[in-house]
């Protein structure tokens, strides 16, 4: 990228570029063409009228000259409407001279247009559109009636044939312009398409990367939280916990070896330590069950009904034992699902947990036969969240939906296969 | 809530309980050897850390009761009951933990033990009830 450059678009650079190209070509072919006529006077026909037109073929030549100071200057419009200013004078000047070459003229007049079609806004090109039509018209009429002045008819065929000749020439020119242009506009269109797809391919592959980046780092989240909350879980049991137990059980031993009012003091001491114990098992309870890893999903989530609120079965179909990252998963999935069951579903409803082992997947069903919920908690509860974010950790999905007869389902299916031995 | 046993004896008898303490945590070994020490007509019998201490103790030492953790350190207690009570079929088990009933494994009904206890209510009290209604259940 040119860092002097007018431009902001690299593209639209380019572009500019073969403009400049084709202005260039012309602005060459208008100079040759101005010193051609001179020598055609000089040599052959000694013509002043041929002669008159060393003035606008030379002029071609210098706004040309403009034209492209005009694009070097990022101002590709100007540019565009000297080129076109230019030709049609020299257009029409031709034509009033030499009013017999007027068919070949009208490519002068229009190459303007054509060049200018991948250069311009549409407004502008309405506007050149029209002068066009303007040109073209008069350059028509100037050759069809005029017939008094200039290198009529009436010169010798040797002189018209040399003049048709010249004419042929530039507008030979002109014509390898235009192609050219067409080509090298039409090559950097595909060149750009081609870019893009390979940037769109390229920005695809690594969406696609991202994504198995992101999946995996994902479950390994969870994964680490999962053997952390374990892990907590294990000291809370083995740590905290059997303290409060072996000070309960001693506290109980002195409160039989002492007096009636002693004792009372004593019982009571141990009574606040069995419900330290109590909140300690439901702390510890809630932040890893201690079933799950040893006894696995079936056997985990029947002591989870067993201390839900409302009446719940667990109808358990050829499951086996998963890693633990998917039966955590799945078992705090259900939690989730057991939990807004007992708070939208009402008192006299009842849940059903079904899990199902298939050859490549688990299937998990929480099914409630209560009032359901409002359908703006399945996008915006924070429950919800927690069940697609666990099962999509283990690239899993979840469906939650009301039911035809009433109450909700949550369907949660991990891909999983059993684990060696289960 | 006073033991209901006869007066304390601390010799051996044929009405004496033999007690083995299997737990790998040895806060609650010692408070359960306390406990049993306080109980008319219980002895300890041995404490043991896990299976293999177990059998060592039940193979050298009369034992009629295993107070017995249901979460060894790398054993399951279900399994070592089911182990125990398979090698010595007189013997009584009262399954320990802190876990709430509800999180008991299910092997916990149905591995011989005769009654599960929670750890904090382990008491003479409740070491004396076990026993005298020992044979009236069956499983936990």
């Amino acid at each position: 990228v040119n860092p002097d450059s007018r431009f902001e678009d690299p593209h639209e650079e380019a572009a500019a570029g073969r403009l400049r190209w084709a202005i260039l070509v012309d602005e060459i072919a208008a100079a040759l063409g101005a010193i051609s006529i001179a020598l055609l006077y000089l040599v052959v026909v000694r013509n002043l009228w041929l002669l008159s037109l060393v003035v606008p073929v030379g002029g071609l030549s210098i706004a040309l000259r403009l034209a492209r100071r005009e694009l070097d200057r990022g101002d590709t419009s100007r540019a565009v409407t000297i080129h076109a200013i230019g030709n049609w004078v020299v257009g029409v000047s031709v034509t009033f001279v030499v009013p017999f070459i007027w068919p070949i003229l009208m490519l002068t007049v229009l190459m303007p247009l054509v060049l200018a079609v991948p250069h311009v806004r549409r407004s502008q090109l309405v506007t050149l559109i029209t002068a066009s039509v303007g040109v073209v018209v008069a350059v028509s009429l100037l050759g069809l009636t005029q017939m008094t002045t200039g290198i009529t008819g009436d010169v010798s065929p040797w002189i018209r044939n040399t003049v048709v000749i010249s004419a042929l020439a530039a507008v030979f020119i002109i014509i390898v312009v235009i192609v050219w242009q067409t080509h090298a506009q039409n090559e950097a269109i595909l060149l750009r398409v081609l870019a893009t797809n390979a940037d769109l391919a390229r920005s695809e592959r690594e969406l696609a990367e991202q994504a198995v980046l992101l999946r995996d780092s994902r479950a390994r989240l969870a994964s680490v939280a999962d053997r952390e909350r374990r892990r907590i879980e294990r000291d809370l049991h083995d740590g905290a916990q059997q303290r409060l137990v072996g000070l309960a059980v001693r506290l109980g031993l002195l409160s039989t070896q002492l007096d009636e009012s002693h004792a009372a003091t004593v019982d009571t001491m141990k009574d606040e330590i069995s419900s330290a114990i109590e909140e300690l098992r439901e702390l510890a309870h809630g932040i890893y069950p201690p079933l799950l890893a040893k006894e696995g999903l079936a056997v985990a989530l029947q002591a989870a009904a067993r201390r839900s609120p409302l009446p719940t079965r667990v109808l358990v179909d050829q499951l086996a034992r998963y890693t633990p990252d998917i039966e955590n998963a799945l078992y705090f999935c259900c939690l989730e699902a057991l939990q807004n069951a007992a708070k939208h579903a009402g008192d006299d409803a009842s849940i059903v947990i079904g899990l199902h082992g298939g050859p490549s997947t688990v299937e998990l069903r929480v099914t409630d036969d209560g009032r359901g919920f409002p359908s703006t908690t399945v996008e915006s509860g924070n429950g919800i969240l927690n069940m697609l974010d666990r099962v999509g950790a283990v690239g899993g999905t979840v469906e939650i939906g009301p039911l035809d007869g009433g109450g909700v389902e949550v369907s949660a299916t991990v891909p999983a296969t059993a684990r060696a031995g289960s | 809530m006073a033991p209901t046993a006869p007066p304390a004896s601390r010799e051996s008898d044929d009405a004496t309980v033999h007690v083995l303490v299997v737990d790998d945590q040895r806060s609650f070994r010692a408070a359960a050897a306390a406990v049993i020490e306080l109980t008319n007509h219980f002895l300890l019998a041995g404490e043991a850390e896990g299976a293999s201490e177990a059998e060592a103790v039940l193979g050298t030492e009369p034992v009629d009761l295993v107070l017995m953790d249901i979460n060894l350190r790398d054993e399951s207690g279900i399994d070592v009951t089911a182990a125990l009570l398979h090698d010595h079929p007189g013997l009584r088990v009262i399954l320990m933990s802190t876990y709430a009933d509800t999180d008991l494994p299910p092997g916990a009904a149905t591995c011989g033990a005769m009654r599960y206890v929670h750890k904090e209510r382990l008491s003479p009290a409740a070491l004396i009830e076990a026993w005298n209604e020992r044979d009236l259940e069956g499983a936990p």
